[in-house]
């Protein structure tokens, strides 16, 4: 089963999203911040990455720069999940590797479980 | 020069205007005076050289009549007469201006002793009782004497009688001479003084006017304007201490719209939080639900987006408001912005029983633009068309491109809007009275920054609407 790394700090938001992807089968590993999300996908590399901006220690444009997914995981599908709309931010999260950028308070898990699905979908 | 002392030196001017135009009457009043003055010394004159004349003729007659009656009271009548005629010539001698008349007077006087002694030899001839021969000799000889004194004080008389009239054309003269200029400096006057004051109104009124102008930006709630404070007068202080208002204001709503800003961000995260648990629920993902409980959380998710609604308009409000509201224009297809735009709203505006028209256009429209923020100014067109308008109304959506500006129309057959309420539809906060009668939910946002957003465009919102019949919204956009 694809791996799915869910890096955000607020409870609320995380714990809902862990429970509908673990019902979709998939394997979660959950990071609060983006220095616990480095750790964690150096250890075990994940398929995608459902990444938060705003976080304490290291941000998400911290994590995708540290990270380096456009050049050592271009594998790892990076959907940014933020509720920034600043076109600076879209377009450096774009610049550094991100697939998607949802914005959060207009995405409901709905949407972003199928676009998940069809993210992990087996190519062909 | 502060305005203080400009209008004090204006007030100066006025006044040496004035003591010039006083001065001028006074003078002139001065000269008519003299004038007066020379006319009744010249009818003075002329008075006592008709004395002359008639002494002349009274003591011949009460000569003659002595001669006849030698009575004492006579001769008295006769000195007084001598002494009147003395009197008389001493005045024309003193007053007189005229050297010929003084002359004559020599010629007169010159032989007035042999008269004296003539008349003295005749009055003594008498008392002594002469005979009447001797009488009518020296009657004779007294007449020829009387005669030439005559002539002389007639010519005498004739003289001065010419210098009265010279006198009294020359008065009239200046008369009428001074009394032009007194009115010519007196009408000068007024208009230099009305020249100074119209002046000096005109500069302050000038200065004030871009004061004028900041006071009424202030006043909607622009503090980025500023006025010139150069210069040291009470206007340049004013303007000064408008500035620094300004500029405090601005702080103080930079400071407003920061803390708006940072509240809304703050507020957003867990209104997001309770977008995502209450939507797993109501899409089923925990099991389905009993109608009840569907329609009390469904109920729930409406009040949270409405929620983040309201967070959203917010933060765009405060970045409008901080001049951080900025566009990244890209080139953008508005056929295709529209489309998008449309596809979001059909499903709500099916559920509402609207018609929806769209007649874009075939060809694509390309124009440099934000789109994102077009979007939200459409987006916000289209939902306000769609809440204002009853069920079984019509929506009609249409893009027209031009040589020179493309335009976005909205137009509805809803509730409309009334003319009082068209001015302050674009003001943040402001929602039209009906609309809160109806209970239809709104920030009173979404105009103000449709319409901000679309200025930045360097384009127009235009609105054309009749109560109870519709409203048509028209986004001009330029094309260059």
């Amino acid at each position: 089963m694809p791996k799915v790394l869910l890096v955000e700090d607020n409870p609320a938001v995380w714990k809902i999203y862990h429970t509908l992807l673990l019902r979709e089968g998939y394997q979660v590993d959950c990071a609060g911040d983006g220095e616990a999300a480095l750790e964690k996908a150096r250890q075990d590399p994940p398929d995608l990455v459902l990444l938060d901006l705003r976080m304490p220690k290291l941000d998400g444009l911290g994590f995708l720069r540290a990270y380096d997914v456009k050049h050592q995981h271009p594998q790892v599908k990076v959907v940014v999940f933020s509720n920034s709309e600043n076109p600076d931010e879209v377009r450096e999260a774009t610049e550094l590797g991100a697939v998607r950028y949802m914005v959060k308070y207009t995405a409901t898990p709905k949407t972003m479980l199928a676009l998940i699905r069809e993210l992990l979908a087996p190519a062909g | 020069m502060t305005l203080a002392y400009r209008s004090l030196a204006a007030c100066s001017a006025a006044m040496v205007l004035c003591a010039i135009a006083g001065g001028y009457a006074a003078y002139a009043f001065d000269r008519m005076t003299e004038i007066a003055v020379d006319v009744q010394r010249v009818s003075e004159v002329l008075i006592a050289a008709h004395q002359l004349q008639l002494e002349g003729m009274s003591s011949a007659l009460l000569l003659d009549e002595y001669l006849e009656h030698p009575r004492p009271e006579l001769r008295n009548a006769l000195e007084a007469s001598r002494s009147r005629s003395e009197q008389a010539r001493r005045t024309v001698r003193q007053q007189t201006r005229l050297p010929r008349v003084r002359q004559l007077l020599d010629e007169y006087e010159e032989p007035l002793p042999p008269r004296a002694a003539v008349v003295g030899d005749m009055v003594w001839r008498a008392t002594a009782g002469a005979t009447r021969s001797a009488l009518t000799a020296a009657r004779h000889a007294r007449d020829t004497l009387e005669a030439r004194a005559g002539a002389y004080l007639r010519s005498m008389v004739a003289l001065e009688n010419s210098a009265m009239v010279a006198a009294l054309a020359s008065a009239q003269a200046r008369r009428s001479e001074y009394r032009e200029r007194v009115l010519d400096l007196a009408g000068l006057t007024i208009v230099l003084i009305g020249l100074i004051s119209l002046l000096t109104s005109r500069r302050i009124t000038r200065r004030l006017l871009p004061l004028l102008s900041m006071a009424h930006d202030v006043r909607q709630a622009q503090f980025r304007t500023r006025v010139d404070a150069r210069g040291a007068d009470e206007i340049a202080t004013l303007a000064g201490a408008f500035n620094q208002m300004a500029a405090e204001l601005q702080e103080l709503d930079t400071a407003k719209e920061d803390f708006v800003a940072v509240a809304s961000h703050q507020l957003r995260t867990p209104a997001t939080a309770v977008k995502a648990n209450l939507s797993s629920v109501l899409d089923g993902y925990f099991g389905p639900l009993p109608p009840e409980q569907q329609e009390v959380l469904q109920d729930a998710y409406g009040a949270n987006e409405r929620q983040l609604e309201i967070i959203h308009d917010l933060l765009w409000v405060a970045r409008a408001e901080t001049g951080r509201l900025t566009l990244s224009k890209a080139d953008t297809d508005l056929v295709q912005l529209l489309e998008s735009v449309v596809a979001e709203h059909r499903a709500g505006i099916q559920e509402r029983a609207q018609a929806l028209e769209v007649s874009a256009l075939e060809a694509p429209v390309r124009l440099v633009a934000d789109a994102q923020k077009l979007k939200m100014v459409l987006d916000n067109l289209l939902s306000n068309a769609s809440k204002y308008t009853p069920g079984g109304g019509r929506i009609v959506v249409r893009l027209e491109a031009r040589t020179d500006d493309v335009e976005l129309i909205v137009q509805d057959t809803g509730i409309g809007i009334a003319a009082e309420d068209r001015d302050k539809l674009f003001r943040k906060f402001s929602r039209v009275e009906d609309a809160r009668a109806r209970d239809i939910a709104g920030t009173g946002l979404g105009l103000y920054l449709a319409n901000e957003i679309v200025k930045l465009h360097g384009g127009a919102i235009t609105l054309t609407s009749a109560v109870g019949q519709g409203s048509t919204f028209r986004v001009s956009l330029p094309r260059a």
